[in-house]
């Protein structure tokens, strides 16, 4: 790390490729989004890194994750996509941590194919406060809301959830 | 979370918010994220304690929430490393780069937040609200004098 | 602005002795040049002069005060009526400012250190000095006259030690017994709305700590435009958002182009400061600081939306990779 405690772009893209693939991965349910999103959020955090100041490293990635995923759902909302390109080094699928067995596999498909199903809104609070573990407080900055929106959003997704995992 | 001096107030519940008698609807994930003043909690658990729709919402709640917690993290496809690091100009930008031909053939304006209505800033207004914040609890003359000119930016 | 310096600064005030450099203690000087200010009567012309790049303007202004009625004698006058603060406008005064609201300004001893001293004799009066330090370089000087409290005069310096601005008594007449001035009654009120920072969302924020020592001290509201103020315990600034896009032609001519993050901005300059206007997202900033530029722009740079590239601008982007792309491949 830097001297200043400020990271360099490759520093981050190499500490924090795991959780930010890991966190696009749950936001958009597939591995081509996922590897797209986080390209884009490296993108952003290499022009944000201007103006990092040293703190919550996770905190700030989430919150430009999550403002790159609803940017870009917001984006396709509003035109069609062409298709992606074949390309077959991006066909495979993304590897469960080892430790996991295949009964614990189908589990989080079950839950991950329940989580894409969620309105996308819903699907970032409940992804930020489950899987990267922000406080309401931070969702909220993270996502420009209030901290009543952010708990009825997580409150109504995860209501959502429980009758898709039925 | 609660109004001050009252009790806490849930939304999306069933029978609808606005005191104890009522369901605790979001207030329950709350709890669960222990986002709750503990005075709050001790409020919503009691309740949650006599009321059986809101025992069985907290518990439906409280599975999800433990699911998605139990999900592990995920190790990207192989390649994905490389990918990021090496040629970044080229692949960075060879998905987005047919999306934004997409884009292109659209009008422009359509990806511009030109649907936001023109803002005009009244900046000297601005400025004479500035300077009035600035000058209370300070010292009102130099503060408030340079509000009593004119403003212009002639170039 | 306010300033902290000793108690040994009051006794001098009051006695009338000598002193040599004073540290920074906890009265303020300030506090009682404005209670002086409040309290005294006087009526004097003030020198307002400040650096606009290269050309250096001047105004100068007639103020008038006795028994808690402050008088501004512009163009469109300005009173302070005790806490309040009024703008006569269209033939009527105007609440700019509501007498019971306050704001609690952070500590400034962590980034300014302030040293006092026995200033020249200005307009006939004793003074004591009072720099106001960051690092080594003076920000801002202070004429305090001794007797009264009075300050008589304000310097802002550049980072080469030269005047950026500066307000100060050309005449003064203090007058203990001059007659009162007539208190306005006002209905009407310009005043924003006290908003507390938990219920602002969507394109507005109003974070809490900004860099460079800036601490929210306030948020207000009316319609569609927020003010966020902040505050460094020296200088304050303020920030405004309103939702919507910059038309072309909407920033006032005159600014000097700036960047801030990846958008285009302006930046211009007023007898107390600067401001910088530019457009992220959905919102309009404009910020509006005491602080001399430089100080400025480490806090602007971490305002929302000053952190990174518009819509537009990586549209942009990907538009011109798009084609490099192309070309690349061929």
């Amino acid at each position: 790390m830097a001297d200043d405690g400020i990271p360099t772009w490759e520093e981050v893209a190499r500490t924090h490729g795991r959780f930010l693939y890991t966190v696009a991965y749950r936001l958009t349910g597939n591995d081509d989004d996922a590897q797209d999103l986080v390209q884009d959020v490296l993108l952003r955090v290499r022009r944000g890194l201007e103006t990092y100041r040293p703190g919550s490293l996770e905190g700030w990635l989430s919150r430009i994750t999550t403002n790159a995923f609803l940017d870009d759902v917001r984006r396709r909302r509003r035109r069609p996509l062409g298709a992606l390109p074949d390309d077959p080094d991006r066909a495979v699928p993304p590897t469960v941590a080892a430790d996991e067995t295949s009964a614990a596999e189908s589990l989080s498909d079950e839950v991950q194919a329940a989580l894409t199903r969620l309105p996308e809104e819903y699907r970032a609070a409940v992804v930020l406060c489950d899987v990267v573990g922000l406080s309401y407080e931070e969702i909220g900055e993270a996502l420009g809301i209030p901290v009543g929106t952010v708990r009825s959003r997580i409150h109504r997704g995860r209501r959502q959830l429980r009758e898709a995992l039925a | 979370m609660s109004a001050p001096g009252g009790p806490p107030v849930g939304t999306s519940g069933p029978g609808g918010p606005n005191h104890a008698g009522d369901h605790a609807g979001d207030l329950l994930s709350a709890l669960l994220d222990a986002q709750l003043a503990p005075a709050d909690e001790l409020v919503v658990r009691t309740h949650v304690a006599g009321c059986p729709a809101c025992a069985t919402e907290l518990g439906a709640v409280e599975l999800a929430r433990s699911r998605v917690r139990a999900l592990r993290g995920l190790d990207p496809p192989f390649g994905f490393y490389q990918r990021l690091l090496a040629t970044p100009r080229r692949r960075r930008w060879a998905a987005a780069s047919l999306a934004a031909a997409a884009a292109a053939s659209v009008a422009f304006v359509g990806v511009l937040p030109a649907r936001e209505a023109p803002v005009h800033p009244a900046v000297a207004t601005l400025i004479r609200t500035h300077a009035v914040a600035a000058s209370v609890d300070g010292d009102p003359v130099s503060q408030l004098a340079t509000a009593g000119v004119p403003v212009s930016f002639r170039p | 602005m306010k300033a902290l310096v000793g108690a040994a600064a009051l006794a001098v005030i009051v006695s009338g002795a000598s002193v040599g450099p004073v540290l920074a203690d906890s009265e303020s000087v300030l506090d009682h040049a404005r209670s002086s200010a409040e309290a005294s009567s006087f009526s004097g012309v003030l020198d307002i002069v400040w650096r606009d790049g290269n050309v250096t303007r001047q105004q100068q202004l007639r103020v008038k005060a006795a028994r808690g009625v402050l008088l501004f004698e512009g163009p469109t006058p300005l009173m302070a009526l005790d806490d309040a603060r009024l703008v006569r406008e269209n033939a009527a005064w105007d609440v700019l400012w509501p007498a019971a609201l306050r704001l609690r300004r952070p500590d400034s001893g962590e980034k300014y250190e302030q040293r006092m001293a026995v200033g020249p004799k200005m307009l006939g009066h004793d003074t004591l000095v009072i720099d106001i330090r960051r690092g080594d370089r003076v920000r801002e000087r202070l004429y305090v006259e001794q007797f009264f409290g009075l300050l008589l005069r304000r310097e802002q310096f550049d980072d080469r030690g030269g005047v950026q601005r500066s307000v100060g008594f050309r005449e003064l007449q203090i007058d203990a017994g001059a007659p009162p001035m007539a208190r306005p009654v006002s209905t009407t009120t310009k005043a924003l709305q006290s908003v507390t920072g938990g219920k602002l969302h969507g394109p507005y924020s109003a974070p809490v700590v900004l860099g460079d020592g800036y601490r929210r001290t306030g948020v207000f509201r009316k319609g569609g435009v927020v003010q966020v103020v902040y505050s460094d315990g020296i200088y304050d600034m303020s920030v405004f958002e309103q939702r919507g896009r910059l038309g072309s032609k909407a920033a006032p001519r005159g600014g000097r182009p700036v960047r801030v993050g990846g958008s285009k901005g302006w930046q211009y300059t007023w007898p107390g400061g600067q401001v910088v206007l530019w457009q992220a997202g959905r919102t309009v900033y404009t910020v509006v600081a005491d602080a001399p530029y430089d100080d400025v722009l480490g806090a602007i740079r971490t305002v929302r939306g000053s952190s990174g590239p518009s819509v537009a601008y990586r549209f942009r982007q990907a538009c011109r990779s798009l084609v490099g792309a192309f070309r690349d491949d061929r």
